[in-house]
């Protein structure tokens, strides 16, 4: 009687742990859709592109290369403006992210902000050279992100 | 038995699904791209136009003032970036011209203009003029204007055309700009400090 109700107890468990076991794999599957899924979503695209400048004392060099943002040589206390435009075919929440050592020097006159469909919106990137940069070469990457809104 | 074989392969599956959820991108959504481009939902288009701009201080001639006493240069204190300080006190001779180079890898017009005339940079009677010169033979196919010393520009609209055709070989595609500024006697009468002006060149 005693082995009997052992063992209808063992069986119980054992059920138990199965369907455990199930339910934590449907956890982990339903997690890891719901995160893909809604990345996807969130983030519409992305676009990155090159960024570069030379800091110099008394030289101007002008670069328009249109495959990325490059500012040529800029002189102290001096100013580089280049512009690019972007557009979306759908309504899209827009935030530009330059990186590396450019960071401080780079500006946008828009970011954060919506894009409407077939709008197309010229965005000026502009480099201020402080006084007391120092002489070098800078670079970095403009990252563009289009979220969906 | 049997409930093992179908237990283990549950397992399976669930490990498997679930390492494919995390690594596995749709191949339907939007790529990432490497270079200003477009892709399917969305367009980024670099503009051909470079402008740069930079103060006339950065020619650094320091700081001076009218020789009242010169009467030979007519109490003017005449300043250029090719070493001449006629007229002055103090000023610090500059043979230094700003260089003008082209850093990308296509041929550039080349235009300049002003924030500032002469009489809004140093004052009335004053003149403020500016001349553009090949730096490495040959950068600018056709000769650099103005060629001899002319009052800038302050036109943005109508900016001046220095170089149309500027190469961009590294051994030929670099102009230099001369700037002169004459300061009357009269000038020094009006409040000292600094004088500013910003030049831009625009190259597209």
């Amino acid at each position: 009687m005693n082995t009997s109700s052992t063992n209808k107890k063992n069986t119980e468990n054992k059920s138990f742990y199965r369907y455990a076991l199930i339910l934590f794999m449907v956890l982990i599957i339903g997690i890891s859709a719901t995160i893909f899924w809604y990345y996807d979503y969130y983030i519409m695209d992305h676009v990155e592109f090159m960024s570069s400048v030379t800091i110099t004392n008394a030289t101007v060099g002008i670069n328009t290369n249109t495959s990325s943002l490059q500012f040529g040589k800029i002189p102290l206390e001096g100013v580089g403006t280049r512009y690019f435009k972007i557009s979306s075919k759908r309504r899209a929440l827009v935030r530009i992210i330059p990186t590396g050592n450019i960071t401080p020097f780079i500006d946008f006159s828009e970011n954060d902000f919506i894009l409407d469909p077939g709008v197309v919106k010229t965005i000026n990137a502009t480099l201020s050279v402080p006084q007391n940069a120092t002489i070098g070469n800078y670079s970095g990457i403009i990252k563009v992100y289009f979220y969906r809104k | 038995m049997f409930q093992k074989n179908i237990l283990f392969l549950l397992m399976m599956f669930c490990a498997l699904a679930s390492l494919t959820m995390i690594f596995y991108r749709n191949p339907s959504a939007p790529t990432i791209t490497g270079m200003a481009t477009s892709s399917g939902n969305v367009t980024l288009t670099v503009n051909s136009t470079s402008a740069i701009q930079f103060a006339v201080n950065s020619v650094n001639w320091g700081t001076g003032s009218v020789n009242a006493s010169d009467v030979t240069h007519n109490y003017t204190c005449t300043l250029d970036t090719e070493g001449t300080t006629t007229g002055c006190i103090n000023f610090t001779a500059v043979t230094q011209p700003l260089i003008i180079e082209n850093n990308g890898n296509t041929n550039l017009s080349v235009s300049i203009y002003s924030n500032a005339s002469a009489t809004d940079f140093i004052g009335s009677g004053s003149t403020f003029q500016w001349k553009v010169l090949q730096n490495e033979s040959g950068s600018c196919t056709t000769t650099p204007s103005p060629a001899t010393y002319s009052p800038v520009n302050v036109s943005v609209s109508n900016a001046t055309i220095i170089c149309s055709n500027l190469g961009y070989t590294d051994s030929n595609d670099s102009l230099k700009l001369n700037l002169k500024v004459t300061i009357p006697l009269a000038v020094m009468s009006g409040p000292a400090g600094d004088r500013s002006a910003t030049i831009t060149v625009v190259g597209n």
